[in-house]
């Protein structure tokens, strides 16, 4: 019994060494979040008049040590006149947004529209009767310092208006 | 003889009337499990990679409704969801599926200017909107004060009909919760095609209310999409999701059409078609309405 007892306290001690072992030989990573939803949509907001509000979207971006597209996809109505607010307040400076008429998946899609300013709008072409745009944010990757890692994060926050009711 | 019947109705009535009594006692409770079933799953939130993958933005009911308003039909309240069925849905998604049912009739009842109905439908709203714990929308700011106040002006209420639908996205936003807004959506969807379709005297080829049909289907697979992501796969989600299945395969295999790219020729939809997907509408429609749904 007390040999069971002996093998039992010494497992727990072994494991809580072991756990400590490996903690210790990687730093704890922080958080560093500049997304200001409300603030951003308040922004957006005022800038929409005078079209009607129709939607937000407010996308997530964690900074990667690689590139990464994100795809948002909005749909048009026929012969309705769209205006498109976008704030990117706290953002990597050189995150791009690149409005497409298709898919990233599809090659023969054009570029209708580049900006990577903080905060600006954007109004497509109704003629050019598109029943879909492809808003990419474009992320460009951030370099790895190695030992405490802060993780950079923030938002997109796209507002979408239109005009004919 | 008289007087044992009289004895028996008397018993019957007492009866039904305790059963009744009981049924709206589980009824109630039910509504309250339902609140807190819904304000558990707010406190929860989905996390920041289970949103990203709603990765498209849809329109608003106003704007659904709006563009089968254009068309200039005249105003049918048979069209709308009965008012007296807003307290008869007992389960979550009903009601979320209703919330967006009666905002769209809201919205065709505030494009027709019909006032007063208009503040019936709203009252509806909100009430479901309570039911499911989303009451801090109606109180973020008088919303019901300046509808009424401006009952009879159509750009103002249309600007306060805007104002909702923000506080709606705003609320859902903060509390991390965009599967609801497809399971709204997919209630307003629905009932926006089904009073256009309805609406449409001659749906034929060539009518001007064609082309918004079909570019409405083509929102199919995103309403979908937000379907099948929902955190809680229940029956009655599955059952909806086969529903608008059904319909989007339908679509899909009319000769033109390409939900891929979401593009379509209109000359190769026939009349045959049109009226099918009329049929097909309502059968989800009068389904999401139904107090046994």
């Amino acid at each position: 019994m007390k040999h069971k007892l002996f093998t039992l306290i010494l497992s727990g001690l072994a494991i809580f060494l072991f756990s400590f072992v490996i903690k210790g030989g990687k730093e704890e990573s922080t958080e560093n979040d500049t997304c200001k939803r409300d603030e951003s949509v308040e922004k957006c907001k005022g800038d929409l008049n005078p079209f009607r509000y129709s939607g937000v979207k407010t996308t997530h971006i964690v900074s990667k040590p690689y590139d990464q597209i994100i795809e948002v996809a909005m749909p048009l109505y026929f012969d309705t006149e769209y205006r498109f607010v976008f704030n990117l307040d706290g953002l990597n400076p050189n995150i791009k947004v690149e409005v497409y008429d298709k898919t990233q998946r599809d090659d023969s899609r054009k570029k209708l529209f580049e900006s990577s300013a903080k905060h600006f709008q954007y109004e497509p072409d109704p003629s050019l009767g598109l029943n879909r745009l492809y808003i990419n944010y474009v992320v460009p990757p951030v370099e790895s310092s190695g030992e405490s890692e802060t993780i950079e994060k923030g938002c997109v926050v796209f507002t979408a208006g239109y005009k004919n009711v | 003889m008289h007087r044992l019947s009289y004895l028996t109705a008397v018993l019957v009535f007492f009866f039904v009337s305790c059963g009744g009594g009981d049924q709206a006692k589980e009824n109630q409770q039910r509504q309250e499990e339902i609140k807190a079933e819904v304000q558990n799953e707010v406190e929860q939130g989905l996390d920041e990679g289970e949103e990203e993958e709603f990765d498209f933005v849809m329109p608003s009911a106003l704007q659904i409704t709006s563009i089968f308003s254009r068309q200039g039909a005249e105003f049918n309240k048979q069209y709308t969801n009965e008012l007296s069925n807003v307290n008869n849905y007992l389960t979550k998604e009903s009601k979320l599926l209703n919330l967006g049912v009666y905002t769209s009739d809201l919205c065709y009842c505030v494009l027709n200017n019909q006032s007063q109905l208009s503040i019936e439908y709203l009252k509806a709203v909100k009430k479901i909107s309570e039911d499911v714990g989303m009451a801090s929308i109606f109180s973020s700011g008088p919303i019901f004060e300046r509808f009424e106040n401006n009952i009879g002006n159509r750009d103002s209420i249309i600007y306060i009909m805007a104002d909702l639908q923000e506080q709606t996205d705003l609320y859902i936003k903060r509390s991390d919760q965009e599967h609801l807004t497809m399971m709204i959506f997919a209630g307003a969807w629905v009932e926006g095609m089904y009073i256009g379709l309805q609406n449409t005297e001659n749906l034929k080829q060539g009518n001007d209310i064609v082309p918004r049909i079909v570019e409405q289907m083509t929102l199919l697979a995103n309403l979908i999409m937000g379907l099948e992501l929902q955190p809680a796969q229940t029956e009655k989600v599955q059952k909806y999701q086969e529903m608008y299945l059904d319909l989007r395969a339908f679509f899909e295999n009319i000769e033109g059409v390409n939900l891929e790219t979401f593009e379509y020729d209109l000359s190769k939809i026939t009349d045959e078609d049109l009226m099918k997907i009329k049929d097909k509408v309502s059968e989800i429609r009068n389904s999401i309405v139904s107090v046994n749904s």
